[in-house]
């Protein structure tokens, strides 16, 4: 039986010093055993990342792309279309202006022969790992390529104990979705972890990051922000320009889902409002990350036992002063809505993971930069991955 | 289990000559899925906690944590030493147990042992969970995305699952498999209740009326049982909870009225099951909740 050794050394509040061996043995935590495993923090993981080779930067069309005409379009113009990605290989097209679905299609019918991302065994049939997730969108410019980059696997499910699935790195052209190349991306466990998450280097290429590895502001680097009294195990979820929305536990006080804007420039951090309860955790980071939406949730007593934990319909949109300035009561949203983004045009998406949407105006425009975040998987078709483009 | 062995250094602090320190060791062990740093997705309002684990206070300067229970999240580590008058304290920090998911020949290997070895059940988790325990990459208990705190495996909902079943698969599982039983029984005796039920015998009646007006004698009607195949079909419907109060299977009408076969002797009828449409089920759960299941991939 194979062993594991971690060690964690603790700082005391006196000059006694804790350490910990941690022990774990890797046959009777994992494969067979009933037992979690100690888990050593994100930061100790050693960053290896993998350079994609032959891929066309981003930012740079080649001739047989449509190019936008750049006098032709505001900033906000190239943010016209929302494509929803779902782990699925579904394709929802959203037009922003319209607030409605427009057409919806899966990846499978435009992806090659044999297709590069897996078509559903039959329709609605869940596969074991995501099958098609875009790489977010980082600024405008990526945006104006009309181009989304999905990493994608043509396997549905794992075969046998293996725990591994191939994926490759599609670059669609946009509005039609035309496969323009793939790249593989190599073997990975999609069991205990999630699909390789990519992102462009500042060579105008492609990177697949290590488990762990985080392309935005590391959360490590919080650590010396100012105001992060009372923070505790931070953590980025979203990005944008250049503040994060970052969610944490208060060390003092009631045991809320806390929220807080960092801005990566003056390394300030500000607290958002408290929620109204424990169960609020849902918090949204807006285009240009001057404002973060929280949806309010509540738990429902079911007859048969247990509890349901469903939104409310109210919304709390923050500035960046961490205040709430402005609340919504949406009836349309009450029940089991899930967030898909906040939009320029100043618009909250929601999905019910059906393919239904709702829209909610939230008073302002945003400013166009897209909001990146870490998630790489989505099998319950609550939070697709977002591209936008204008057409 | 882990295997985690925590040891205390005191740095800079003076020992009288004679005087040994004596150590007081605590553990917590608490995961609150709606919270950093164990949030995680659909986990809000879900917790669960290890019972604290203390040592009796003693010369030992290393602990072997003694956990009791099948449980993840933060761990957090505290000791008191006392020497020489004075009492030095210790908590750590950051330190977070999460789960790893089975292989799929481990569950099958735990499935067939407990007598668990339908197909279609193993089908089930699959379509329920994609094989997985916990929710990758934090590997955090595996929670429904329908709000209702349904987890792991077998997305056990109702009742509300215990700690063990959330951070055990094999109590999971087996938790899976005792609702797979129970709803079996139902589905069982769901054809005896449609008998005796007055819709039925309306559907009987109004079948022998029209009958009747053609100038023909009445029949007998009987209704079967499911058959095995219907038996699990129905089972599985059931698993998922009966969307809208409709089993998988409803008896057979044509334009509202009973649909019968006439045996040879024109007095004895047998009514038929049909399967009620998606079309039919109407918005809540998932219509074809049993078409994926049986469409998903064995192992």
């Amino acid at each position: 039986m194979d062993a594991a050794a971690a060690k964690s050394y603790v700082s005391l509040i006196t000059r006694l010093v804790l350490t910990l061996a941690v022990t774990a043995s890797v046959g009777a935590c994992s494969r067979a055993s009933d037992a979690p495993e100690p888990q050593t923090m994100p930061s100790a993981q050693a960053p290896t990342s993998m350079v994609i080779p032959n891929t066309a930067p981003p930012g740079i069309a080649p001739e047989s792309a449509e190019s936008p005409t750049d006098s032709a379009l505001d900033s906000q113009s190239y943010y016209r279309y929302l494509y929803a990605v779902y782990c699925n290989g579904v394709v929802d097209r959203i037009d922003l202006e319209q607030r409605k679905k427009v057409a919806s299609f899966h990846l499978a019918e435009r992806s090659g022969t044999p297709a590069a991302v897996a078509a559903e065994s039959s329709p609605g049939a869940r596969p074991d790992s995501c099958l098609a997730r875009p790489v977010s969108q980082q600024n405008t410019s990526e945006v104006a390529t009309r181009r989304a980059y999905v990493v994608a696997t043509d396997q549905f499910y794992r075969v046998g104990d293996e725990s591994k699935k191939r994926y490759q790195l599609l670059t669609f052209l946009l509005p039609k979705w035309q496969l323009e190349k793939a790249v593989d991306l190599g073997l990975f466990d999609v069991l205990n972890s999630t699909p390789p998450r990519v992102v462009s280097d500042s060579r105008g290429g492609w990177v697949v990051l290590p488990q762990g590895q985080s392309n935005g502001p590391v959360e490590a680097n919080l650590k010396n922000y100012l105001s992060m009294d009372n923070v505790t195990s931070p953590r980025i979820t979203e990005w944008s320009a250049s503040t994060a929305l970052v969610e944490f536990a208060n060390t003092r006080g009631q045991q809320l889902p806390q929220a807080g804007l960092a801005d990566l420039t003056t390394h300030r951090f500000t607290h958002l409002d408290d929620p109204p309860n424990d169960l609020s955790a849902d918090v949204r980071l807006a285009p240009g990350g001057h404002y973060a939406l929280r949806r309010i949730e509540r738990m429902e007593k079911q007859n048969t036992g247990g509890g349901q934990v469903t939104g409310t319909g109210e919304l709390r949109l923050y500035g960046a002063d961490g205040k709430t300035v402005a609340t919504f009561n949406e009836k349309g949203i009450a029940g089991l809505w899930h967030t898909v983004a906040l939009t320029p045009q100043g618009l909250a998406v929601y999905t019910n993971g059906s393919g239904d949407y709702q829209f909610v105006p939230l008073g302002r425009k945003f400013e166009p930069e897209p909001v990146a975040n870490e998630w790489t998987d989505d099998l319950e078709g609550t939070r697709p991955g977002v591209v936008y483009s204008d057409r | 289990m882990p295997l985690i062995t925590a040891t205390a250094e005191m740095q800079g602090i003076a020992i009288p000559p004679g005087s040994a320190p004596t150590y007081e060791w605590s553990a917590t062990l608490t995961f609150n899925g709606g919270i950093a740093p164990t949030k995680t997705f659909f986990g809000g309002g879900r917790s669960s906690e290890h019972p604290i684990m203390r040592a009796q206070a003693g010369h030992a300067k290393t602990w072997r944590i003694p956990f009791s229970h099948v449980r993840g999240g933060t761990l957090t580590i505290q000791v008191t030493v006392r020497v020489g008058g004075s009492s030095h304290h210790g908590t750590s920090e950051s330190l977070l147990i999460a789960g790893t998911n089975p292989l799929p020949s481990a569950i099958r290997t735990f499935t067939d042992s407990i007598g668990a070895t339908k197909a279609r059940f193993r089908k089930q988790l699959r379509q329920e969970s994609s094989l997985q325990q916990f929710r990758p990459p934090d590997l955090w208990p595996k929670y429904s995305s329908d709000g209702l705190g349904g987890v792991g495996l077998a997305q056990i909902t109702r009742p509300a699952p215990t700690a063990d079943q959330v951070w055990n698969w094999k109590e999971n599982v087996r938790a899976g498999w005792a609702l797979y039983k129970e709803k079996e029984r139902y589905a069982r005796a769901y054809p005896a209740t449609v008998r005796r039920s007055e819709e039925f015998r309306r559907l009987v009646g109004a079948y022998n009326q029209a009958r009747s007006a053609q100038r023909l004698p009445p029949v007998q009607v009987t209704l079967p049982d499911f058959t095995d195949e219907q038996l699990e079909q129905d089972t599985i419907r059931g698993f998922n909870g009966y969307a809208n109060g409709l089993h998988e299977f409803r008896v057979r009408t044509e334009a509202g009225r009973l649909f019968v076969t006439i045996g040879p002797d024109e007095r004895q009828g047998t009514a038929e099951w049909e399967r009620i449409p998606a079309a039919d089920r109407g918005r809540a759960g998932d219509p074809a909740y049993v078409e994926h299941v049986e469409s998903a991939q064995d192992f």
